[in-house]
């Protein structure tokens, strides 16, 4: 079996088999990453095909310091921020009137939900919310950083995330009350 | 009961959300790498039509074909980390296994849901493998075995998981083997997932071979595992033919010191939800206040099963809402907070 190194070589020499072995490898938490900024599948597909193209492009200059997922997966956000970039100025406009104290966070019962809940809430968040959400909960970029992607502020990015957690909370509290009508006893 | 945090709950389950992409996506970042010998990047790309697809599947195949036999078993179980084809090895997947090997069941459904998906991919991959093995008939033969054993708990012997002592538990976790229903199909996969708890330790172990390789650098027939995060082993055996081949286990790693904190409560005297106070399992130390929306401290206690009963020096405190703070530490040591609102109601 090969290691992340050997696919790596194999792939600076140009051959095919271990260009596909790469892409098999990591081709289905990419796809998963990228089906989270885009509403649309036709959208995710093309940011996977964009960012693996540019993984291959790039591999040269991976440093082999970290993890080859991780730089993978960086590359994939960072692809799928692009084609948001345009939109981007209109997706942050504040409404301060929104300002939330984090008091009333709720936790969740985890099998209360299924992916499919889980991701259309996620697609139904106004698309600023989205990207801070994605960013700092599941991606786990800092609001500094999530500020520079962005060019948002870290105030911003901070209130782009207790809106869209508060946002998801309400909605998934939606699905549970319809469809758990026995968990209010 | 397992609670999340909303920001959890999202993350844990799409961390393990590998949706299989659809084959016209390698088909177009094929004929990106087939179009240039550097290492430039188009500028931009075209995405495939049909006719591309179908070419590029020819590719595809033509590629799978030039591989040595000995490599289309490492290339076969690389299709197939998640989800067994067979309807026994679904069977496996309960979830009342996944509860004996973890003492987890909570964590089983948003686990196993994003990974159904896969199983309508993996019928897709089958005739890829299958047209391989056409070519390398000696690829058919099938080679060693891999058992899970039920976690063994890295801490606290105390808090015993239901998996101890089930010995069906490990009959019921010996790797499938996930042939097609047709004996004439061939790469040989094991597929399996396990669940433990982050610090427990796992067992997990092949047989039949002469020499084992496993994707952590263990060469023993078995490895004693505690990974931090989910993490996939993979495992080359060396048969007594010399031929290779490979399995894997995914191990799912969760956090499962957890507390669930209440949102509202009725000291009504109806038997029912008539004290406020926190549930969790694997809580070493705990203290929780309870104060006023004012400020003025009402309750509190360092033991986990003392609740507020909703009075204030004897006398019922008014409905409405109220603040409670808990400090806690985990089993693992771990310190932990939890703030928030609740609600009085009668």
């Amino acid at each position: 079996m090969l290691t992340d190194e050997e696919i790596i070589d194999g792939c600076l020499e140009g051959k095919p088999r271990f260009q596909k072995l790469l892409y098999r490898k990591f081709a289905p938490t990419m796809f998963g990453v990228c089906q989270r900024y885009f509403n649309s599948p036709d959208q995710a597909e093309d940011a996977l095909q964009e960012g693996f193209i540019k993984v291959f492009g790039k591999l040269h200059d991976f440093r082999r310091e970290g993890s080859l997922e991780g730089w993978i997966r960086r590359i994939m956000v960072t692809t799928s921020l692009n084609y948001h970039r345009n939109n981007r100025k209109h997706y942050f406009l504040e409404d301060v009137e929104d300002l939330y104290d984090g008091s009333e966070d709720l936790m969740f019962n985890n099998d209360g939900f299924t992916m499919e809940d889980l991701m259309k809430t996620l697609r139904g968040l106004p698309p600023g919310y989205k990207l801070v959400f994605n960013l700092f909960e599941i991606e786990g970029y800092s609001h500094k950083e999530i500020g520079d992607m962005l060019d948002i502020s870290v105030n911003t990015s901070k209130s782009q995330l207790s809106k869209a957690r508060r946002m998801l909370q309400r909605k998934l509290l939606a699905l549970y009350d319809n469809e758990n009508p026995l968990n209010n006893a | 009961m397992r609670t999340k945090d909303i920001g959890e709950l999202y993350r844990d389950a799409f961390r393990t959300y590998t949706p299989t992409p659809p084959s016209g996506v390698w088909n177009g970042v094929a004929r990106s790498l087939s179009g240039k010998t550097g290492g430039g990047v188009a500028a931009s790309w075209v995405k495939p039509l049909l006719w591309t697809a179908v070419a590029g599947g020819l590719i595809t195949l033509a590629v799978l074909l030039s591989v040595p036999p000995a490599e289309d078993e490492d290339l076969a179980p690389a299709l197939t980390t998640l989800e067994p084809a067979s309807a026994e090895a679904q069977d496996s997947l309960s979830p009342e296994v996944a509860l004996e090997a973890s003492g987890q069941t909570e964590e089983v459904i948003p686990s196993a849901v994003p990974e159904k998906r896969n199983t309508a991919a993996l019928v897709r991959e089958e005739k890829t493998s299958s047209a391989v093995s056409t070519t390398s008939p000696t690829v058919a033969t099938a080679g060693g075995e891999a058992v899970v054993s039920p976690p063994v708990p890295a801490k606290s012997a105390g808090t015993a998981s239901p998996a101890e002592g089930k010995p069906s538990a490990m009959d019921r976790h010996r790797l499938q083997r996930t042939s097609s229903s047709s004996s004439a199909a061939t790469a040989i996969r094991y597929s399996k997932e396990s669940t433990i708890c982050k610090g427990q330790q796992l067992m997990i172990g092949a047989s039949g071979g002469t020499a084992y390789q496993w994707s952590n650098g263990s060469t023993t027939d078995s490895i004693l595992i505690s990974p931090e995060l989910t993490t996939i082993y993979r495992v080359t055996v060396t048969r007594t033919d010399q031929r290779k081949v490979s399995g894997e286990v995914r191990v799912n790693v969760h956090d499962c010191s957890s507390l669930f904190v209440p949102n509202a409560f009725t000291p009504n005297a109806d038997g029912h939800n008539d004290e406020f106070m926190a549930y969790g399992t694997g809580i070493t130390a705990f203290r929780m206040v309870i104060q006023s929306l004012s400020g003025t401290l009402l309750f509190e206690t360092s033991d986990m099963a003392v609740g507020w009963d909703g009075t204030y020096l004897g006398e019922p405190a008014e409905t409405g809402a109220y603040l409670y703070r808990i400090d806690y530490i985990d089993e693992y040591g771990n310190p932990g907070s939890r703030n928030g609102r609740l609600t009085l109601l009668r």
